[in-house]
């Protein structure tokens, strides 16, 4: 620890110098004057996009002189040395300064958060907000920051229009998957939205730490993604790294320390409950029970010999109920006119809650540990010439036991408490074996295999240099952008597979008194080794022209740029696979404006990827959208009272989505494919078959047509804002195998092709309120986000159903096929009276759950079967976020809610008993039908035991699909700043102490499990619960 | 600072026009994956394509009780023996007659046989344009008459399962649209005539190229598998048994089956004249290939007895004997087979192989064999004891050892195919005890040492088990049942024909037992062609135990709805002691009418407006 905390003062000290270093060089000096009367100060005023601004007020506060800056921006006004001066205008923050020395005085004016020239992130740029006209919504990252290692785990509810699940809270990959307005589309095409970092695709998320954003967005319609082509119809997120300032530098530094936990572990049944519901099971399906009483009674009696009668708690034998995590920040963010730059240093490092075994020499304990680096500088190298360099990366690693740390969890949830002991005596590994492999032990899993290394880093540059070119005409400007990104990912495996020991049940004791014991799998003790390792490489190169004019009260703008990205494959095994994947896009767009007023935008994009075919290979999207600001009409005075700003906008466009895989044109074939033997015991020859690998396909992008309404309204004198949107989205021609080819054709694949049609409508939107102060101390404000979309399958390729309600057109996508559970049967009557149910796969009994006949003729069978259930991702997401502010104190609470999602259940979760034996069992199992008890509405219906006695039951149906629906309180931060007069003199600027907690609680109808886990029987490793202490300072 | 300004201008300027002109950036193709031209430039590709065509030969070692690989559990959908221990093989489905027409195993195997249909037939289009350089014509020839003989055993095995099925003569192109890709069920005698006639044609394309050096009723280069003149010959006599047999000819139990059109789908009126056909393809393959080619397999020994148990044991299991005329070749799958079949052995030291031993057999198999006086046990004469224990010593053991007696004194091939419980293993690695089978419950195999590794019924496969587990060839078809099928067709159309006791007789003589006749030491021989049809059946049950012959003769005979809905007996594996011997129900199991053929996979009959289900799905 020590070490490490000395590497970390390292890296701190060079991110420094190299900052220090650029702000050196390219400091330049400046003019200087020592006259003491006044003289003519000159500059020009821009907004942050780079727009001279016309009729800014600027006044010398000292002499109040006031003047205003002409249609270049320019100004000129008389000031003496030391005069305080104001630069003002409507919508933008004050830009006040003091005359010293310099003369010219160029200005950036920024808006005013959330106020109408706020500027928002827009493909391949940004744009003022008021002239949006797609929807779009960005959340600024400083509400984010959290105890997490990454940032897609907190966005879901953030953001309206953002659906996101958290699927496992395991160290290092405790990601969430994120979708933008739903998913609009199935098969093999990815669902997931484009990313874009720091102007370039092909990034990670999860690559960043959260305090190095510095704002996310996310592009929701076609106007707003047409520029991505082909790549922008599951929506596009962009994500912003902070940059330098022209300000003073200020350093911050943050460390908490916190403890996690899960936020909920299965209930499994304890030895107990396991013996006497299997032997239930097994006698209600013919067999004699497993476990006699004597047996029983061993195993619950405190004083056996627990070798011989095991009773485990795998649970608590396998996880601790605390585990901890840390996190350090530092940055340094600063500049001056010509240079600024914002570099940082994060080391975030988390446990899991998996216990170790002390008796080994290896550290076979999960823990992650990860550094991240940023710098971003910015520099002018000459009057209108900007280069920027940004470089970020991080470097990780990963420890954990040599079966891996995911099993982990499965495993313990898989064994039943009475199958073997923790280790028998000696520290010899339990088990039971199957062939040549043995059954899972959990312990020894997690602590007898040894231990596994994963070591990634990842290095992205960005380098682009910007030239205005208003020499040549006014308004124009072009840049260029080249970006180099490598990740390496390099696992070392120590493992070993120890011998396997399973007691002698029918002769438990050797002569002597000890267990006698049987060596059922033969193993080492020492480790081996092995490694393996992957590597990625990207290159992207980007040009743009821009070119922005005012003419009059129109104001036109149009952009065009071109992108390439290259992604070869340094560590393919295969050829093809080496082959570096690429695509070409060109993308254009023009916007109009008139005294923001009437808005009106064309995007197009034009993608070209290698995975169509040549003469698919290139797709144009083109995009129109409108925008009108009632607000600023004349007539709107009477109203602007209620509604301070009112805005409507409307766009209808496309993008494209590409699906299949390289080369899905080409007809393949394999001299892989199983062929066969010929010859006889000593003289044989092997033929491996040659085979078609794949039919070759013309295949092209998935269309979305998307639409979208939106209205932004104030009220309360701004303060509280609201934006909603309407949309549908009609996908065509999404990437499918074609499902109706018949398997006597023979076909060793099924081809592919564009098949697919989905619509998706829906409507999300933003309720804020900006700080409203309640009293001089206090003051309050939310935001408050809704996410509802529908989605449809209209088209899939399949065959037409015999009865309608067997089609999936016209259903939700993620929906489940299966029965309609009607209840259970309560007596042989009730199956005889009852439809046929032997066409479901078993042979009903009392107890057994009942199926609705849907076409009434008599059996329940494949044709009764229809869809049922929304699926695992809700329709309906929402956010409410609050932050109140007492005096230095502040408390922040995030709520998050997702409504109508559901889950089939399956595995044991289902059947208890089916399957394999070893099978642990929900503690809730015993919430069933039986012989004394006929529930008519239990969680399980009557225990079976093996394969064909669950059939009735283990099928998808309405019993088993379970609402998982929640509401989280998801964040809790409490903080106090501590007050200024505390540091005078010590060079701090302010800081805070502060509390933050993350998945605090949840509440959901859905008992088994975190209803978030992407597991239809709980076994995967649970999210966890982050609670820690921290502090931040800044110091000038 | 304007230089500066223009060099960077310029710079930038340059650096766009130079990403717009990368016209050729997304043109990059592999070079190296093979294209479908080169299969036929060289004689290595061509017969690798031809492997494919063999690759889906159902290979019963891999057999793991239900369907997903290349295996076929046929022996335990019989009355020969199950996989009822263990509780999640899904197999049991077929057992208790709980399937829907998309159970796994009918879509499996549906499509498993019908890509190598559709890649014979291409491999078939093509073969003539090979590279003549390096394969050729006598390779031609040859390929293509074994593409088109395997086209029709896959054929032969599809109409075994399913009745008629679509006859597909060109392969359906990638493009087809929906109403090319609905084609229509072909009626089942125009199937036997499209197999019998391609087979016929195999068989003649072979004969043509015949020569004394490169002969075709023996494999190509020593490749054992391949089809050679004798295997035509010999699934021709198969497909037209199948046509012949009850279920096919002159069953009214599908007579509404028809095509959309109305085409009747199954031949209405009884037929004795394919009898005929079915017999005359027999004896014409036993003209042409016997003794020259294929005979009878025997194991010399002092002991007549001890000869026949070796023979019986041993025939099954020594590869590619002169008995064998079809087989998957050289399975690896063969610890499958032999993990399920070798008991668990708890308490022995690591030499002594240890398996899952839950491959049980049925008593009603157990039953089936014959005393060693050649009488079945249901004979009064037979010397059967049902119960009690006598000091007995088998055929495989060192020494005599208490047994009980319904497994006392029977004929060979009981001891060379059923392991029960206190018999000596076959295997003893260096164990300092002897290592016997213990079934009763807290024994060394009982059921209480595991969860599923044990026996259902008390007994275990023990046919084609070996001390080894090298792998070898499944005998998919042997002369034996060339002979009884003879006898069989024989005794259908021409009761009484002297060659149906002969071919009858030969196996029982190669089994060790008394033949049927009027010497000396012969048993009295069937008198009416019905109790010759029952002897012959019931020799067929016991030679062919677990060679996958069971199911489908219960099928063609119409007696699987008998014979399959009575209950599984077994020993009382939840006994020790004497109480084991009690024989009890294992299990009950269902065969009804529906059973007799698969269900065409219901994703078929859905993407196809033609495709008719067959009855009862």
């Amino acid at each position: 620890m020590e070490l490490k905390k000395l590497k970390c003062r390292w890296r701190i000290t060079l991110l420094l110098s190299f900052g220090f270093f650029l702000t050196a060089t390219g400091l330049q000096a400046q003019n200087e004057t020592t006259q003491q009367e006044t003289i003519n100060l000159t500059g020009n005023i821009k907004d942050n996009l780079g727009t001279n601004l016309e009729g800014v007020t600027v006044r010398d506060i000292t002499s109040g002189k006031t003047v205003i800056s002409d249609a270049d921006g320019n100004y000129k006004i008389e000031a003496s040395k030391g005069d305080s001066l104001i630069a003002s205008y409507i919508g933008y923050q004050d830009y006040r300064w003091q005359f010293s020395d310099r003369i010219i005085v160029n200005i950036v004016l920024e808006p005013i958060s959330g106020g109408l020239n706020d500027v928002a992130v827009v493909g391949y740029g940004r744009q003022k907000k008021i002239s949006l006209v797609g929807a779009q919504a960005t959340v600024k990252v400083e509400e984010l920051k959290q105890p997490v290692a990454n940032l897609n785990t907190m966005l879901a509810g953030r953001i309206s229009g953002l659906v996101g699940v958290q699927r496992s809270g395991l160290p290092g990959s405790n990601s969430a998957d994120i979708w933008i307005r739903g998913i609009s589309t199935f098969g093999s095409s990815g669902s997931g939205p484009l990313v874009i970092i720091d102007g370039v695709q092909g990034r990670n998320t999860n690559d960043l730490d959260p305090e190095d954003v510095e704002d996310f967005t996310i592009l929701k319609d076609a106007t707003a993604t047409a520029v991505y082509g082909a790549l922008g119809a599951n929506g596009v997120i962009i994500i912003n790294t902070k940059r330098g300032s022209a300000s003073k530098v200020n350093l911050m530094a943050n460390y908490l320390e916190g403890v996690t936990a899960f936020t909920k572990v299965p209930e499994m049944a304890d030895a107990e409950t396991y013996m006497n519901l299997r032997n239930e099971a097994m006698v209600a399906s013919g067999f004699t029970p497993a476990y006699s009483q004597d047996y029983i009674d061993s195993t619950l009696d405190p004083n056996a010999n627990h070798y011989v009668y095991p009773n485990v708690d795998w649970m608590k034998t396998l996880f601790n109920n605390l585990s901890h995590n840390r996190r350090f920040n530092f940055s340094a963010r600063g500049g001056s006119d010509n240079v600024q730059f914002y570099t940082s240093l994060a080391y975030y490092e988390e446990s899991s809650l998996l216990k170790t075994d002390g008796l080994q020499n290896y550290d076979a304990g999960t823990k992650y540990q990860r550094y991240n680096f940023v710098s971003n500088v910015d520099m002018k190298w000459t009057k209108t010439t900007k280069f920027s360099l940004g470089i970020n990366g991080y470097i990780s690693q990963l420890n954990e036991p040599g079966s891996g740390a995911t099993s982990a969890f499965s495993n313990a949830m898989s064994v039943s408490p009475v199958r073997y002991p923790v280790m028998y005596p000696g520290n010899l590994v339990s088990g039971i074996a199957e062939g040549s492999t043995p059954s899972p032990n959990p312990w020894a899993d997690i602590t007898q295999t040894g231990y596994k290394e994963a070591f990634q880093s990842k290095i992205a540059t960005t380098a682009q240099v910007k030239q205005d070119f208003d020499f040549i005409t006014k308004g124009l400007s072009a840049n260029v952008l080249y970006s180099f990104d490598t990740y390496s990912n390099n696992n070392q495996y120590r493992k070993r597979q120890r011998s396997v020991y399973y007691l002698n049940q029918s002769d438990p004791y050797n002569d002597d008194g000890s267990l006698n014991l049987e060596q059922v799998i033969s193993g080492v003790d020492v480790l081996s080794y092995d490694k393996d390792y992957s590597q990625d490489r990207q290159f992207s190169l980007q040009g743009q022209v821009n070119w922005a004019r005012n003419f009059g009260d129109h104001h036109v703008q149009a952009m065009v740029v071109y992108s390439q990205l290259s992604q070869p494959n340094p560590t393919a095994d295969s050829y093809q696979d080496a082959i570096p994947t690429r695509q070409q896009n060109y993308a254009a767009r023009a916007t109009y404006s008139y005294l923001d007023k009437y808005f009106a935008e064309f995007d197009a994009g034009y993608t070209g990827s290698q995975v169509f075919s040549p003469e698919n290979r290139y797709g144009f999207f083109p995009s129109l959208g409108v925008g009108w600001v009632l607000s600023n009409e004349k007539w709107w005075k009477p109203l602007s009272n209620v509604f301070n700003f009112f805005k409507i906008r409307y766009s209808n466009g496309f993008s494209g989505a590409i699906g299949g895989s390289r080369f899905d044109y080409i007809t393949t074939i394999t001299d892989g494919a199983k062929g066969t033997n010929f010859g006889r015991v000593g003289s044989s020859v092997n033929y491996s078959g040659i085979n078609i690998l794949h039919y070759g396909a013309n295949v092209k992008w998935a269309k979305s047509h998307d639409q979208d309404v939106g209205l932004e309204f104030n009220v309360l004198n701004n303060k509280l804002t609201f934006i909603v949107d309407w949309f549908q989205k009609y996908r065509t021609g999404i990437f499918l195998t074609r499902a109706n080819f018949p398997a006597f054709a023979g076909l060793q694949y099924q081809p592919d092709g564009n098949y697919g049609t989905t619509i998706n409508r829906g409507f999300d939107a933003t309720v804020e309120l900006l700080p409203i102060p309640l009293t001089d101390k206090l003051s309050i404000s939310f935001r408050g986000t809704f996410t509802y979309n529908k989605d449809k399958l209209l088209e899939n390729s399949a065959a037409p159903y015999e009865e309608p309600y067997m089609d999936p057109r016209g259903q939700k996508i993620l929906t489940n096929y299966g029965y309609i559970a009607e209840g259970l049967f309560q007596s042989e009557a009730d199956i005889a009276n009852h439809a046929d149910q032997s066409g479901v796969g078993g042979i009903p009994r009392v107890g057994d759950i009942m199926y609705k006949d849907l076409n009434g003729d008599g059996l329940i069978n494949v044709y009764d079967k229809t869809y049922i259930g929304h699926g695992d991702v809700a329709p309906l997401t929402f956010g409410l976020a609050t932050n109140i502010q007492y005096g230095n104190w502040y408390v922040s609470a995030f709520f998050e809610g997702v409504q109508g999602a559901d889950r089939e259940l399956t595995g044991n979760a289902r059947s208890p008993f089916s399957g394999s034996d070893d099978n642990n069992i929900f503690a809730n199992a015993v919430d069933r039908w039986t012989e004394d008890n006929h529930a008519t509405n239990p969680f399980y219906p009557r225990l079976a035991y093996g394969t064909v006695p669950n059939a009735n039951n283990n099928v998808t149906s309405t019993w088993w699909i379970k609402d998982i629906s929640f509401i989280r309180f998801k964040t809790l931060n409490i903080g106090y700043n501590l007050p200024n007069k505390i540091f005078k003199n010590t060079g701090f600027k302010n800081a805070t102490i502060y509390f933050d907690a993350v998945n605090l609680c949840y509440w959901s109808p859905f008992k088994l499990w975190d209803p978030e886990m992407n597991t239809g029987n709980g076994n995967t490793y649970p999210n966890t619960r982050n609670m820690a202490i921290g502090f931040k300072v800044n110091f000038d | 600072m304007k230089i500066k300004i223009l060099l960077i201008s310029f710079i930038v300027l340059v650096g766009a026009s130079v990403m717009s002109s990368c016209n050729k950036f997304l043109d990059q193709v592999p070079d190296i994956t093979l294209s479908d031209d080169s299969i036929f430039a060289n004689l290595t590709n061509t017969k690798r394509y031809l492997a494919q065509v063999y690759a889906n030969i159902p290979d019963p070692y891999a057999n793991r009780g239900g369907w997903g690989s290349d295996d076929a559990s046929y022996s335990q959908l019989a009355d020969e023996s199950n996989y009822f221990a263990e509780h999640d093989f899904s197999i049991s489905a077929f057992s208790y007659n709980t399937l829907s027409a998309s159970f796994g195993a009918f879509e499996y195997i549906w499509g498993e046989f019908y890509k190598p249909v559709r890649t014979a037939t291409d491999f078939i289009n093509k073969i003539d344009g090979a590279n003549a350089r390096e394969v050729d014509a006598y390779h031609k020839a040859h390929f293509k008459a074994e593409a088109r003989a395997m086209r029709a055993i896959f054929y032969y095995w599809l109409i075994r399962l399913y009745g008629p099925v679509p006859i597909i003569n060109q392969p359906l192109p990638i493009s087809a649209s929906n109403e090319e890709l609905a084609l229509a069920r072909t009626p089942f005698d125009t199937c036997v005539n499209y197999i019998v006639t391609q087979l016929d044609s195999a068989y003649n394309e072979l004969k043509a190229i015949s020569t004394s050096s490169q002969p075709t009723n023996m494999p190509l280069d020593e490749e054992y598998g391949r089809v050679t003149t004798g295997i035509c010959k010999a699934y021709k006599a198969q497909v037209l048994l199948l046509a012949a047999s009850p279920l096919f000819n002159g069953n009214t139990m599908y007579k509404s089956v028809a095509n959309k059109d109305g085409t009747k789908l199954f031949p209405q009126a009884y037929d004795q004249n394919k009898w005929k056909l079915a017999a005359d393809a027999a004896k014409d393959f036993i003209d042409e290939f016997v003794p020259g080619t294929y005979d009878l397999f025997t194991v010399s020994d002092s002991d007549p007895y001890m000869a026949a148990y070796k023979a019986c044991r041993d025939v099954i299991s020594t590869d590619w004997n002169n008995e064998w005329i079809f087989a998957k070749s050289m399975s690896g799958s063969i610890g499958t087979y032999t993990y399920n079949a070798i008991p668990k052995f708890v308490g022995y030291g690591s030499s002594v192989t240890k398996g899952g031993g839950y491959l049980a057999v049925n008593q009603s198999m157990v039953d089936a064999f014959y005393m060693k006086n050649g009488l079945a046990i249901t004979d009064p004469n037979s010397g059967y004891k049902k119960s009690g224990f006598s000091e007995f010593q088998s055929p495989f053991d060192i020494k005599q050892r208490t047994t009980f007696n319904q497994w006392v004194d029977r004929e060979p091939r009981f001891y060379a195919d059923v392991t029960y419980s206190n018999s000596y293993w076959l295997n003893q690695g260096s164990s300092s005890d002897e290592v016997i089978v213990d079934f009763t419950y807290h024994g060394s195999c009982g059921k209480i040492q595991s969860d599923h590794d044990y026996s259902s019924t008390g007994y275990l496969i023990r046919k084609n088990i070996t001390k080894g587990n090298d792998s070898r060839g499944w005998c998919h078809l042997r002369l034996a049942k060339i002979y009884l099928d003879y006898a069989e067709a024989l005794n259908e159309y021409d009761p009484g024909n002297p060659d149906i006791l002969k071919y009858l007789n030969l196996i029982r003589k190669r089994a060790g037992i008394p033949q049927y006749g009027s010497g000396a030491n012969d048993i009295a021989a069937p008198t009416t062609q019905t109790a010759m049809r029952t002897a012959i059946h019931h020799e067929r049950q016991v030679e062919f135990a677990f060679e996958q012959v069971r199911y489908f003769d219960l099928r063609r005979w119409l007696d699987a709805a008998t014979e399959l809905n009575k209950p599984v007996y077994g020993m009382d594996i939840d006994a020790d002691g004497d109480d084991f011997y009690k024989q009890k129900v294992i299990q009950n199991i269902s065969f009804t009418q529906r059973c007799y053929l698969w269900a065409i996979p219901s994703a078929d009959i859905r993407k196809d407006d033609n495709l008719v289900q067959n009855p009862g799905w």
